[in-house]
């Protein structure tokens, strides 16, 4: 199992190489091949990933490490999704780049795989984490297309406008996916705490985190579709959009319970997969 | 580039005409005021996460009891209970009152139109619906909710629970037929030894809620300057962290080491103030029994010796059941085994699976909660997702080519 992971490893790092190599010398003729890494390595992951289900005997997403792999596989999954409509090579290049950090800040974890505490032992949960790392894909794409517009479209800047175009649609359309996951995700979390604690909401961190990412999402849908925004000002919200959700992702494991000093008695919180 | 305002907003040049309740509804109903409260809300939720709330606030003033008249404050602010103080539910008031307005503003002419915008228009008419419904539930669990613990020993027969400290009555009785409790026998770490990964060395000064954060690294050495009353005469107090040991035994040598993995983790300290010389060991597992002395240091200062430990190899909980009996009157009319994630719904009540007592076998621990407010909130989750999913994908915005905005204009 370790191979297979090494292996998506090095698929990702390759195809990162040559997207790099075809953006700096502008050779059109190594994208293909970038994108056949990609390919291979999103496959390869998937079977990782189901192969992993299969030992465990239980969906792979219940902990950082299964979650990070999740987060990655994803990432590359919207792109490709993303990449029949519109063909950047820049974006590609920082999807694959995204996708390889996932992996790499994976491996810090463990990768044992662990048995569960009783309350992590639903279907609900890994519908859960499923549907909300798909989401944070999105919003992780459409990330990267926000600062792609925001350099595109400096004063002065060479690009063609349409380029810029195309990426704001992108980020709109990644955004809207990303927010319906992160709903559903939100959603079945919501019913996973109340059929195991009896709570559908009980406002800890990381409730609290995902919630604000869902409003910074609301206002910019609103912005856009019935205010009109565009360009610019709603490029910066969808970046204000990730850095919440790599905060409700991350930061809240281990930012927030450094603010209050008894953190390494009291442990985390949120009974969620992060305590497991 | 279309940025700045849209003229043709239906919302913003309203049909409310001039009358100063017809302009207030106009602004209630405008996007540019939900998005005010929407982000509003968000900073709320930020503050609530970044202060100590409810019960974290008595944690943090046992901590710091210098903090008391900050607490104080922040308190009469509502920052200490952000999500239940009264500018943060009157702010989700006027999400309501601005939901609702819009809704009914738009319904109709919603309705009047025609294809693709109808469905669009009836999917976000539907998503805004499904939060009054999610909002509605949560008003209901605040008013009619109930929520407490019972704690059960096998062959106990109770009708009531404990709700904040007070005693409530069930309208029918619960039984306990048996507790079990499953490890895993097959943990696949076992052979893994049980380690320390996080440790620190905490002395706090309770006079003045001042605190330290030392390594407890044997061989640390810190010059405390302390501030303020009884300190003043004590001066600035050396600190040396002498010796650690990972399992703590007191034999006939003296204290001892059992063993390398940290089944009691202690820490030597020796502290020098006002030519007082004094030891003292520190017990992570059991704080209580650090020496509190009458004269140096131990007089002003707490110490805590703090580590955070991975044990593999302990047996892992894998679930744990109850068999309960509903009774009314002396008629079982329900039987059901509980577990996490599987609890018995009657009468209205539910009863959850929510503990165990390690020391005795014999007890459960139930979480009772009523809650009459949870169909209205899954029914706004349902509706959520199919007004989200109708919005962006089936009936998504006309594509790209014509106007884009042109759909809402038909709305109107
Ligand atoms: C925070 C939660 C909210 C969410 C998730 C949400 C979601 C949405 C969505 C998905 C749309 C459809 C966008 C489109 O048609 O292109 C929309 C439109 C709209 N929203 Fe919201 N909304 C929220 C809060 C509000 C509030 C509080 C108002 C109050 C005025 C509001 C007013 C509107 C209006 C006027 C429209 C256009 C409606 C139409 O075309 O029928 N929204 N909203």
């Amino acid at each position: 199992m370790t191979l297979l992971f090494n292996l998506v490893f090095v698929a990702y790092l390759a195809a990162l190489v040559v997207s790099v190599v075809s953006l700096c010398t502008r050779r059109r003729a190594v994208e293909l091949p970038a994108l056949g890494l990609l390919v291979a390595g999103a496959v390869l992951q998937a079977a990782y990933m189901a192969v992993r289900w299969h030992a465990a005997g239980r969906a792979p997403f219940s902990n950082m490490f299964e979650s990070l792999v999740l987060f990655s596989w994803a990432i590359v999954a919207v792109y490709l999704v993303v990449r029949v409509r519109i063909k950047l090579p820049v974006v590609g290049a920082a999807a694959t780049l995204l996708a390889v950090l996932a992996l790499a800040y994976a491996s810090a974890f463990g990768s044992d795989i662990k048995p569960l505490m009783p309350a992590l032992q639903s279907n609900w949960l890994s519908v859960h984490v499923f549907t909300c790392f798909l989401g944070y894909a999105g919003f992780a794409v459409s990330f990267i297309g926000a600062i792609a517009y925001l350099v595109a479209s400096r004063e002065g800047s060479q690009s063609r406008s349409e380029t810029a175009d195309a990426l704001d649609v992108m980020v709109e359309k990644t955004i809207a996916f990303g927010f319906l996951f992160l709903t559903v995700g939100i959603i079945t979390g919501a019913v996973w705490a109340n059929s195991a604690w009896g709570s559908y909401w009980t406002w800890d961190p990381k409730e609290t985190w995902s919630l604000i990412t869902w409003f910074i999402y609301a206002v910019y849908l609103h912005c856009r579709f019935m205010r009109g925004w565009r360009g610019r000002r709603a490029a910066w919200i969808a970046v204000a959009g990730f850095a919440s959700v790599l905060f409700t992702y991350v930061g809240v494991n281990f930012l927030l319970p450094g603010l209050h000093s008894y953190a390494l008695l009291a442990g985390p919180s949120h009974a969620g997969p992060w305590a497991a | 580039m279309t940025d700045g305002r849209d003229p043709a907003s239906p919302v913003q040049t309203g049909r409310s005409g001039k009358a100063p309740l017809g302009r207030l509804i106009a602004l209630l109903a405008s996007v540019s005021f939900a998005s005010s409260v929407v982000a509003a809300l968000a900073v709320a939720c930020v503050i609530g996460t970044l202060l100590p709330q409810g019960e974290e606030v008595a944690r943090y003033l046992r901590k710091n009891p210098g903090g008391m008249a900050r607490m104080e404050r922040l308190d009469f602010l509502g920052l200490t209970h952000v999500f239940s103080c009264w500018w943060f539910l009157a702010l989700l008031g006027l999400l309501a009152l601005s939901l609702t307005i819009c809704t009914f503003r738009r319904g109709r002419a919603a309705l009047k139109s025609k294809g693709r915008a109808r469905g669009r228009a009836i999917g976000s008419m539907l998503t805004h619906i499904s939060l009054l419904l999610v909002l509605a539930g949560g008003v209901m669990r605040g008013v009619f909710g109930e929520r407490g613990q019972m704690p059960l020993h096998e062959g106990d027969t109770k009708a009531e629970f404990v709700e904040d400290g007070t005693t409530v009555a069930l309208p029918f009785s619960i039984h306990l037929v048996k507790f079990e409790l499953e490890v895993h026998s097959e943990s696949p770490a076992v052979e893994r030894k049980a380690r320390i990964i996080d440790e620190r060395l905490l002395v706090k000064q309770p006079e003045t809620g001042r605190q330290w954060k030392l390594s407890s690294k044997v061989g640390t050495e810190k010059r405390l300057k302390l501030k303020g009353g009884a300190a003043g005469a004590t001066g600035p107090i050396e600190l040396r962290v002498v010796r650690k040991v990972a399992d703590f035994v007191v034999d006939t040598r003296g204290v001892a080491n059992r063993s390398d993995e940290p089944r009691n983790p202690a820490l030597l300290v020796e502290t020098v103030a006002g030519g007082v010389t004094n030891q003292q060991w520190l017990f992570a597992f059991h704080p209580d029994f650090n020496m509190h002395g009458a004269d140096g240091a131990a007089s002003v200062l707490d110490f805590r010796y703090e580590v955070k430990v991975d044990d593999p190899g302990k047996p892992q909980v894998k679930d744990y059941k109850s068999t309960l009996q509903v009774l009314d009157g002396t008629n079982v009319v329900v039987a059901k085994t509980i577990e996490v994630n599987a609890p018995l719904r009657y009468g209205g009540y539910t009863f959850y699976q929510s503990g165990f007592n390690p020391q005795d076998l014999k007890w459960t621990s139930l979480q009772v909660v009523r809650d009459p407010g949870v169909p209205v909130v899954y029914a706004g989750f349902l509706f959520m997702i199919i007004g989200l999913a109708a919005v962006f994908y089936l009936y998504p915005q006309a594509p790209p080519g014509r106007p884009r905005r042109s759909n809402t204009s038909e709305v109107e």
